[in-house]
């Protein structure tokens, strides 16, 4: 996730400022669930689908959701990928 | 006439103002002499000059122009402009380099020592409203500059002539007809413009900050019935970014002092049509005990 990023969390959104870009996100639940597991240790999509639902097991909807929110957020440079060490 | 040259106080901002153009001079005596400086040594904040260029345009279709520190930043205007050319001159000079303060493009008024903010775009109407509560008595600190320290998190007076545009000066006669206007001016880039005069409260505590306690975001819209809506913080806090001249520039600082602001004040938008209408729903708002947020229509 990008270093440094300062947060303030309403009700339904979270506004996110990235030091790096200067950029001010305005980020819904999900994304903001899914910058706080990335927030300090990077981890695999299937690693975060699995923590995102806890015990609940997720239809391919939900899992579609995560995948697009964190589409955005890597769009929006909040998060980035890194190969994985079997690549 | 030889050149004249008075010193301004514009809330924390020490101006000098150089001119030989009588009418202006006059004009400007008229809104400010209750902040004229003494004789004496100043440091200035801004040094400005309203001056008739060395050319034919000094006599024929007479233009003035505006510098400051020497440099003259934008094109002439018609010399029967010269105050309004001051105004937005001014404007421009703090809004370019007064980054110690948070800059936001709002109207801000003080009910004792508490602000009620009105950011808003060109059409928005804060301007109107501010000079509307002004004249009903509430404390002018600004019409378009929010000057907030964000140490101090409180918002410094800069009460100015605040110009009023097109339908909204026949408003303010309408709403108040003692109100005191300086001249018309006819053709200027934004259409007919009159500007009204600051009061001598306002003006005497200019040294005076407030703290803010209401965010209002107006919206005149013709015709419509008032209504006065709480307005969703997150929300908040995206139109109140978008309204600060210098966000981008404070960083950090400004996303903090933003926050800062939202999470201690009440926030609304406001929808207003008629002028007595919407005075009164606000002040009423400023009676309502903080936290008791109402929908009021």
């Amino acid at each position: 996730m990008a270093t440094d990023c300062l947060f303030e969390e309403f009700p339904d959104d979270v506004v996110v400022f990235d030091p790096s870009t200067g950029e001010t996100h305005f980020v819904t639940q999900l994304p903001a669930l899914i910058l706080a597991e990335l927030d300090t240790t990077p981890r695999s999509v299937a690693e975060l689908i699995e923590r995102l639902a806890g015990p609940v097991e997720l239809g391919e909807t939900e899992e579609q959701q995560i995948l697009d929110a964190l589409s955005r957020l890597e769009a929006a440079e909040l998060v980035e990928s890194e190969p994985s060490e079997s690549d | 006439m030889p050149n004249q040259r008075l010193i301004l106080d514009a809330g924390p901002f020490r101006v000098g103002v150089r001119s030989s153009d009588a009418a202006f001079l006059d004009t400007l005596s008229y809104f400010y002499r209750d902040s004229v400086c003494g004789d004496g040594p100043h440091v200035l904040d801004y040094d400005i000059e309203i001056l008739r260029p060395r050319s034919l345009r000094r006599w024929v279709r007479a233009q003035v122009q505006f510098e400051i520190d020497g440099i003259r930043p934008f094109d002439p205007h018609p010399a029967e402009n010269a105050f309004p050319m001051y105004e937005w001159g001014l404007n421009w000079c703090i809004a370019t380099s007064a980054h110690r303060y948070m800059m936001l493009h709002a109207g801000t008024i003080a009910f004792g020592d508490l602000a009620m903010i009105l950011p808003g775009t060109p059409g928005s109407g804060k301007s109107t409203l501010s000079a509307a509560l002004s004249l009903r008595g509430a404390r002018l600190l600004s019409d378009e500059f929010g000057l907030l320290r964000p140490d101090s998190m409180d918002l410094v007076a800069m009460p100015r002539g605040i110009p009023l545009k097109n339908a909204s000066i026949d408003a303010i006669i309408e709403f108040d007809g003692a109100a005191q206007l300086g001249p018309t001016y006819p053709k200027t880039r934004k259409g007919k413009v009159r500007h009204l005069r600051p009061d001598r409260a306002s003006l005497a505590q200019q040294c005076r900050p407030a703290v803010p306690h209401w965010l209002v975001f107006p919206k005149y819209r013709a015709g419509e019935q008032e209504s006065l809506k709480p307005l969703d913080k997150a929300e908040a806090f995206r139109q109140l970014a978008f309204n600060c001249f210098n966000y981008k520039l404070l960083g950090a600082g400004a996303f903090r002092a933003v926050a800062q602001v939202v999470r201690q004040v009440d926030c609304y938008t406001f929808t207003f049509s008629n002028l007595d209408r919407a005075v009164a729903q606000l002040k009423a708002l400023t009676h309502v005990p903080s936290g008791q947020q109402a929908d009021r229509k």
